[in-house]
């Protein structure tokens, strides 16, 4: 298989990348002197098809990077931070394992809620569930509410999906807002990239809704430019321009696949049946248990009103002949009106005029696009797959980070997946996917719930947090009950616990793969002091980073290429596992983090307790003969091969072990459509959609008679909670006028996630693209304010400040400084990357007011005010 | 009927065993709970089910890999084959 021309003597081994989030299936070519001299895209893959992008291509250069930690080092200087010297010293296995160990231990024993962490190796999910031996739920990190607190919550409420993207295989036209998905982030990038690329060649319009020219921008039949935090706005407009102006939309969707058609009363509420309760079904149903059915909470069921016997029934009702979607009717001695009808209702004032006001999207654009997108979805039309006839929307509105990082992010969501709901495009062929993760153990699969809609899954990674108060979590996560780790808030109960009930004060703190101070939002010196606070900092990572120099023990990890994993391949478009293997002998002393954990909890005394949590959350538990020994000491290895057993057993037939995948890769197939659409008569009828979410209103009302009983020292605001988007501005539209321009941050696909800087050709690219030098504004901007390419400026937000040279690029909104998370860092182990600047995440508001309360979801946005300061050296380049 | 039983963690610890196949003439979730016995005499019913019938807040039933949620009445039908899960609650928060 070796490539004479590429690569020197040595054999190929099929691997999987680990270089963002991602899981392409690779081949790493090892020359016969045992050195990793060539990688690329696995050609047997149907997901990644060979190819790779420019972070697999340098896998090697992190691999080999001479600053790797390469053996465990101890602190000697106890005064932590920038500019101290942490004096590290190496020491050996023994002794950094026995003083990890008799530290937690302590803890444990004292008050495990001392323990906090932040944990973000997603390619060893499992090792998320390692403080779970400790009942712990203090997360130390901001990595799901920067990205995705409110958009994973949504996706499995709306969904029971952890994400969701367009069918690259069948959609036609295609909206980019605040994503990458297809050319640069999210989802599978190497992947989409070439299901993007057959999409286009087939004739798809792609159309992205950005503050700045992007990649997926640059690349579109049409950039939309629009101010930051507002993308919302622009949605809703789309939605009132097909529903009073061009008046398309998908009845036949909203009323049998949506509940589109039940009734609501003036209080918002489904109109429920006085009479036909919700019963649990005689014996056992079949298929699923179907939960919701065995609830003990009495409910009634919502009803729907039948225009053709002109009364209203229950939902379920199989004399329904028809459903009115509009009109206002008495029930029951009650004025109700169908969801449809409600929420058209509220939208009557969200004009495109209204919303140009706010996103400055011309209006006449807004409705242009809302008449192309919904004819485009050729509503009424099917289309045949394997046997089975489905109906055809080939549209498709995508967003990620960009478009629902705010405030009411929550509704930031909700828009957009009414949007795809209101033309009938939500899991239809061609319509925007969910992206189950797919194991059988997992709950998140779409089942039937109350009410006769899709049971709500909000909680995708881990398990929900009961309600409690004095809270025991730094995070608040007992009062957000749909909730994703605002890892953000410790900065403020940590700061003032006595505020927020916090009674135990966390002493030790694990970073694991996870650069918090680095990420976290909010003034970086109030998290460095945090970090001084822990009386013991442990780190298991590759490289010294701003966290990681606060650590008082590091253990060093190994790499992709030196270390085991067997990761699920990212639907929609394709499922299966991808195996990653050693394929080189491992630098230094080097351990794989799961051997460095499992190690830990035996010299604990705890290694039962975690092979039982390890046992449940793959699913080992379903299976004894695969579930592992309480007493036993697995390797890495010795434990994903009983997970491919069981995986491939329950899941993705035939079943096959560990060597099996070392010696082929992956067993990744093509998606059947069964897996990815939901929507046929056969598994659509009994769990529509909630395009009106009653469920969200029941959680915070819930959470209101809860917190009935207890004083909040704080104010706790329940706008985030509602059961359609409303038009709710985030507070960066109203801060002081001085602050007179947006600032966002963004990345490109060779950014992604971690320690790209240090990586030389990522540099390279990197200096090469003006977007990635400096603080990117227009240039009329720039001259309207007397600056000019090239100064050297101060951007201050309410909250913090960063510096840089600025840059003009005429592709960015005229009210928007862009900062790339490439500019700069504060503390490198590599001498290729620029110190200094400061970074993004200091101007943000790290507080109640920017924080969207019902999913934890941040502000990503900054308001700032640009000042001209007189021009330090110019940082040196490599 | 055959019902496999897996204690984890401290449930492990209370019954004595991890897995085991049970043969109860029960029929419902609260039979098997009240069947099986722990190392110091009680049942599961008494460890894990609060006065009004729900489950304690420290404990969970997983059934078929579905939890069994606060609001589920526990007079879940059994049948033969079924796999009951019964483990502390776990509590951990991380990444996405």
């Amino acid at each position: 298989m070796a490539r004479a021309n590429s690569v020197r003597p040595g054999r190929w081994y099929s691997t999987t990348c680990k270089m963002c989030i991602h899981t392409c299936a690779l081949r790493a070519h090892v020359s016969n002197k045992g050195v990793v001299d060539k990688i690329e895209g696995d050609p047997t893959s149907p997901s990644n098809k060979g190819k790779c992008c420019v972070k697999a291509n340098t896998g090697a250069m992190r691999n080999y990077d001479p600053y790797r930690l390469k053996k465990p080092v101890k602190r000697t200087n106890p005064r932590k931070g920038p500019g101290e010297d942490p004096g590290w010293v190496e020491i050996s296995w023994d002794e950094a394992l026995d003083l990890v160990a008799s530290k937690m231990k302590a803890m444990i024993e004292k008050d495990p809620r001392e323990f906090c962490y932040a944990i973000t190796d997603f390619h060893k999910i499992y090792n998320w569930a390692w403080p779970g031996q400790f009942g712990n739920a203090n997360q130390f990190h901001v990595i799901g509410t920067y990205c995705g607190g409110a958009y994973h919550v949504t996706a499995g409420i709306y969904n029971s999906a952890f994400a969701g993207v367009g069918d690259y295989e069948r959609c036609k036209y295609w909206i980019g807002c605040g994503t990458g998905d297809g050319f640069s982030s999210h989802l599978h990038v190497a992947a989409a990239q070439r299901m993007m690329a057959d999409a286009r060649d087939r004739g798809m319009k792609v159309v992205v809704v950005e503050p700045r020219l992007s990649t997926s921008a640059a690349k579109a039949d049409e950039w939309i430019p629009i101010r930051p935090a507002c993308d919302r706005h622009f949605v809703l407009g789309l939605i009132h321009t097909l529903m009073y102006e061009h008046k398309i939309y998908d009845a036949e969707y909203l009323k049998w696949f949506a509940n589109g058609g039940y009734l609501i009363n003036e209080e918002g509420w489904f109109h429920r049946s006085s009479t036909e309760k919700a019963l649990p079904p005689e014996g056992r149903p079949e298929g699923s248990m179907r939960w919701f059915r065995q609830t003990r909470e009495e409910r009634y069921k919502p009803m729907v009103w039948d225009p053709v016997d002109k009364c209203a029934k229950v939902f379920d009702d199989p004399t329904i002949k028809d459903i009115a979607l509009e009109g206002t009717y008495e029930v029951d001695g009650k004025k109700v009106r169908p969801a449809f009808q409600y929420i058209k209702d509220a939208y009557k004032e969200y004009t495109p005029e209204w919303a140009e006001k706010i996103t400055t999207v011309p209006a006449d654009t807004i409705r242009r696009i809302a008449k192309e997108f919904g004819e485009a979805a050729q509503i009424g039309s099917s289309i045949t797959i394997d046997g089975e006839v489905y109906p055809y929307r080939p549209v498709s509105f995508n967003w990620y980070r960009g478009a629902q990082g705010h405030k009411f992010g929550t509704m930031d969501n909700q828009s957009y997946i009414l949007l795809n709901m209101l033309v009938g495009s939500y899991n239809a062929p061609g319509g925007l996917l969910g992206v189950t993760l797919g194991s059988p153990h997992m709950v998140w699969t779409d089942e039937p719930g109350p009410d006769g809609i899709l049971d709500p899954k909000p909680h995708q990674l881990h398990p929900e947090v009961p309600f409690a108060w004095p809270p025991n979590t730094t995070t608040l996560m007992e009062i957000m009950p749909l909730g994703v780790d605002p890892g953000q808030f410790n900065q403020l109960t940590l700061t003032d616990p006595e505020k927020y009930d916090i009674t135990f004060k966390p002493k030790i703190c694990l970073l694991y793969h996870s650069n918090t101070v680095w990420s976290n939002v909010g003034n970086v010196e109030k998290w460095h002091d945090i970090m001084r606070s822990f009386e013991f900092v442990w780190a298991i990572e590759l490289f010294h980073n701003e966290s990681s120099t606060f650590a008082d023990v590091i253990l060093p990890d190994r790499t992709f290429l030196e270390s085991w994993a067997l990761l699920m391949c990212e639907p929609p478009a394709t499922e299966g596992l991808n195996c990653r293997q050693p394929v080189v002998e491992p630098l230094g002393e080097t351990r794989d983090s799961y051997d460095i954990l499992a190690e830990i909890a035996e010299r604990m005394g705890t290694l039962p307790v975690m092979n039982d949590i390890y046992s449940f959350i793959t699913g080992l538990v379903n299976t004894p003969d695969l579930m592992l020994d309480p007493q036993k000491r697995y390797t890495h290895k010795e434990f994903l091969d009983r997970c491919a057993h069981y995986w491939t057993r329950s899941v993705w037939p035939p079943e096959r072990g560990i060597e099996w995948f070392m010696e082929n890769g992956h067993n990744t197939i093509w998606r059947p459509p069964t897996h990815k659409y939901y929507m046929s008569d056969k598994r659509g009828r009994d769990m529509r959609r909630p395009f009106y979410c009653e469920y969200i209103l029941q959680q915070k009302k819930h959470l209101q008679e809860q917190l009935k009983n207890v004083k909040l020292k704080f104010d706790w605001s329940f706008k985030d909670y509602a059961a359609f988007p409303d038009g709710s501005l985030s507070p960066v539209h109203s801060e002081p006028p001085e602050y007179d321009m947006y600032a966002i941050t963004y990345k490109e696909h060779f950014m992604n996630f971690t320690e790209n800087l240090s990586i030389p050709w990522i540099r390279e690219i990197a200096d090469r693209d003006p977007h990635h030098v400096g603080l990117i504004m227009n240039p009329k901007t720039a001259k309207a304010k007397g600056l000019q390419e090239g100064d050297y400026i101060e951007v201050r937000s309410q909250f913090g400040q960063l510096t840089g040279w600025l840059v003009y690029t005429e592709g960015i909104h005229p009210e928007v400084i862009g900062v790339s998370n490439a500019t700069n860092r504060t503390v490198t182990h590599s001498p290729i990357t620029r110190l200094g600047g400061g970074q993004f995440n200091t101007l943000l508001g790290n507080n109640f007011e920017y924080t969207d309360l019902c999913t934890g979801a941040m502000e990503t946005v900054a308001r700032v005010k640009i000042t001209k300061l007189p021009a330090p050296p110019l940082p040196e380049r490599y | 009927m055959m019902i496999n039983v897996t204690a984890l963690m401290k449930v492990r610890e209370l019954l004595g065993w991890s897995s085991k196949a049970i043969e109860f003439e029960g029929r419902t979730l609260v039979d098997l709970l009240k069947h099986v016995v722990t190392q110091d005499g009680r049942t599961l019913y008494d460890v894990f089910v609060q006065e009004d019938g729900t489950i304690h807040p420290d404990y969970a039933v997983w059934m078929n890999c579905r939890p069994i949620k606060p609001q589920d009445r526990l007079e879940i039908p059994l049948q033969s084959g079924d796999r009951v899960i019964a483990m502390p609650v776990l509590k951990f928060r991380a990444g996405g």
